[in-house]
């Protein structure tokens, strides 16, 4: 997206979308240049962006990932390769961070290296309010504010990516949106885009940029079962 | 915004509060953390209580003594974790209380790893426990069914004095879907009145949840009252899916994510030109014995699939009676099958090149 800073930090609420945001924005930037992909996800077993790593890499994403992704292992760690990016600066570097504050709370290990390079640095909160507890501009302030906490750092601004999964309409869309809108005047801080599944996007109307995001996540048979 | 995205493991928490649920004892495990991390978030809004135990075993006790007062309680683990809560499980199966457990299988024996696994049949179905004793056992096959089967767990659990176990591979507890909270067709609960709930009033005799008994002739009471409702709920609640069997040449036994991917399967096959179909038991205890035999007298054959050694075809095979062969196919390790190698199995089955 034209207009976003080197380091581009996505985080949220469990579940809001931020794995399939990061992976696009990872690949849009492997097509202009030099592009990392920190996968710093280390309370979801399943389902990291890091598992995409065969894609990623093939279109030329560097992966970063937790020392026992995709194995069966549950151990929570971090290479010390999460540094990197700080050092040899690429023209892109997306990092996907764990969701809730409990996710977040990994960002304290890049605290000292992200104030070095504070003012390169996009802070993105992924918003879905069709997520439990997440309804409300209030809750969702209420739950941003606790990532802040536990992150030790300031969102730069929202991406509103309302959706529930296969049954999303552009009505979804519209309606996170507005939340979107709420957030951004309650916080004083924009709205980047509008994230948007890609069969989606031909039927969009409205005023925000909007990102158009091709869904990797979900296995193949996972929407399929409804015949 | 009535519908919501959720993961299984959130759906199944929420669930059980819509449900009227409002004690949660468990201890954590991967791959269903975030059902106690739901719990502890929601039960507090609630005016409940979430415990995190020290251990598997004390949080069973804990449902075993919550649920003796009456009260809707639950917990959750995974197979390892399941394993350790077995002894308490037996004793609430012989004290009649009722609760709801989940049981969010990862791959095993052993600590096994984190990955999804269907190796807990026999397990959930066959006892687990030591003694003479049944669950309840519900298979979910999508988020929504999983959310439905715990709100009607615990009227099952109420209604038989029974516990319940829904029992999900890790698939389902992770993958996210929309879902809805519709509370199930109502049933006559009957009142707890066999509850500890104080005895101050003096007029009704002592509630007394026991699972020692050391007379013979009470024990057979007891256990003669168990076989009674267990046939009754063999009668009454025995629940089964069939997807395209009507003029199904081959079918598929499968439950649980591998009945789902069947069924993707199953669709890619008919556009082939091969007549499959899919009998998948929503309980897999009771077993649906009588839909796999009714087919056996119309179908070629059967394959079975799941992620696991071979249990549930134990059951496909006495239903079958060696009127036709029972095919097995089972993934191991902690993987789940494509939709295209399970066509390829039922080509396999079908010979057809």
């Amino acid at each position: 997206m034209k207009g976003l800073k080197r380091f581009i930090f996505i985080l949220g609420n469990f579940g809001s979308g931020k794995t399939e945001i990061s992976i696009k924005l990872a690949l849009d930037g492997a097509e202009k240049g030099r592009t990392v992909l920190v996968d710093m996800d280390i309370i979801n077993p399943y389902f990291k962006s890091s598992s995409k790593e065969e894609l990623l890499t093939g279109k030329g994403v560097r992966v970063i990932k937790p020392d026992y992704a995709n194995t069966t292992m549950d151990v929570p760690t971090l290479p010390a390769e999460i540094y990197s990016p700080f050092d040899d600066k690429p023209d892109r570097a997306v990092f996907d961070i764990g969701g809730d504050p409990v996710g977040s709370s990994v960002l304290g290990l890049l605290r000292d290296r992200i104030r070095e390079v504070r003012d390169e640095c996009d802070f993105l909160m992924v918003v879905n309010p069709f997520r439990p507890m997440q309804d409300t501009p209030d809750k969702i302030i209420s739950l941003m504010e606790e990532i802040e906490a536990k992150a030790g750092i300031r969102f730069d601004g929202f991406i509103s990516n309302g959706n529930i999964a296969r049954e999303t309409t552009i009505d979804d869309i519209y309606a996170s949106e507005s939340i979107a809108r709420e957030l951004s005047e309650e916080k004083n801080i924009p709205v980047y885009f509008t994230a948007i599944e890609e069969s989606l996007a031909k039927e969009y109307n409205g005023e925000n940029k909007i990102f158009p995001v091709h869904i990797n996540m979900r296995p193949e048979w996972l929407d399929n079962y409804n015949i | 915004m009535a519908k919501k995205l959720m993961k299984g493991s959130e759906a199944i928490g929420e669930a059980a509060i819509q449900a009227g649920c409002r004690y949660f004892f468990g201890y954590p495990i991967t791959p269903q953390n975030e059902i106690p991390e739901y719990m502890s978030r929601r039960l507090p809004q609630e005016g409940g209580c979430f415990l995190q135990a020290e251990s598997e075993v004390a949080a069973i006790n804990m449902v075993y003594g919550a649920a003796g007062s009456g009260a809707r309680v639950m917990t959750s683990s995974s197979s390892p974790g399941i394993s350790l809560k077995q002894e308490g499980i037996s004793y609430i199966a012989c004290a009649e209380i009722p609760c709801v457990i989940v049981n969010m299988m990862r791959v095993g024996p052993g600590l096994g790893g984190i990955q999804p696994a269907q190796g807990d049949y026999f397990q959930a179905t066959k006892g687990g426990g030591h003694g003479d004793y049944h669950l309840v056992v519900l298979a979910p096959s999508t988020v929504q069914e999983a959310a439905n089967m715990v709100m009607e767990g615990f009227d099952i659990a109420d209604t038989y004095r029974i516990p319940v176990m829904v029992l999900g591979d890790g698939m389902i507890g992770q993958i996210m879907e929309p879902v809805e909270f519709v509370p199930p067709k109502k049933r006559e609960v009957p009142p707890k009145t066999w509850a500890a709930t104080g005895w101050s009033d003096k007029s009704r005799p002592r509630a007394i949840l026991n699972s020692l008994y050391i007379e013979p002739e009470e024990m057979k009471v007891v256990m003669d009252r168990l076989l009674e409702r267990y046939e009754l709920i063999k009668k009454n609640e025995t629940r089964v899916e069939e997807f395209m069997t009507e003029d199904a040449e081959y079918i598929i036994a499968a439950y649980g994510t591998t009945a789902r991917i069947a069924k993707s399967a199953i669709t890619k096959a008919r556009a082939q030109g091969i007549k499959v179909g899919l009998i998948r038991p929503i309980t897999v205890w009771p077993f649906p014995y009588e839909a796999y035999s009714k087919a056996a007298d119309r179908v070629k054959g059967f394959l079975d699939i799941e992620l696991s050694t071979g249990q549930m075809v134990e059951d496909v095979r006495l239903a079958v009676a060696g009127k036709k062969p029972v095919e097995f196919y089972g993934k191991l390790g902690g993987f789940v099958p494509s939709a295209d190698e399970i066509l390829e199995q039922i080509k396999k089955m079908a010979e057809v090149k």
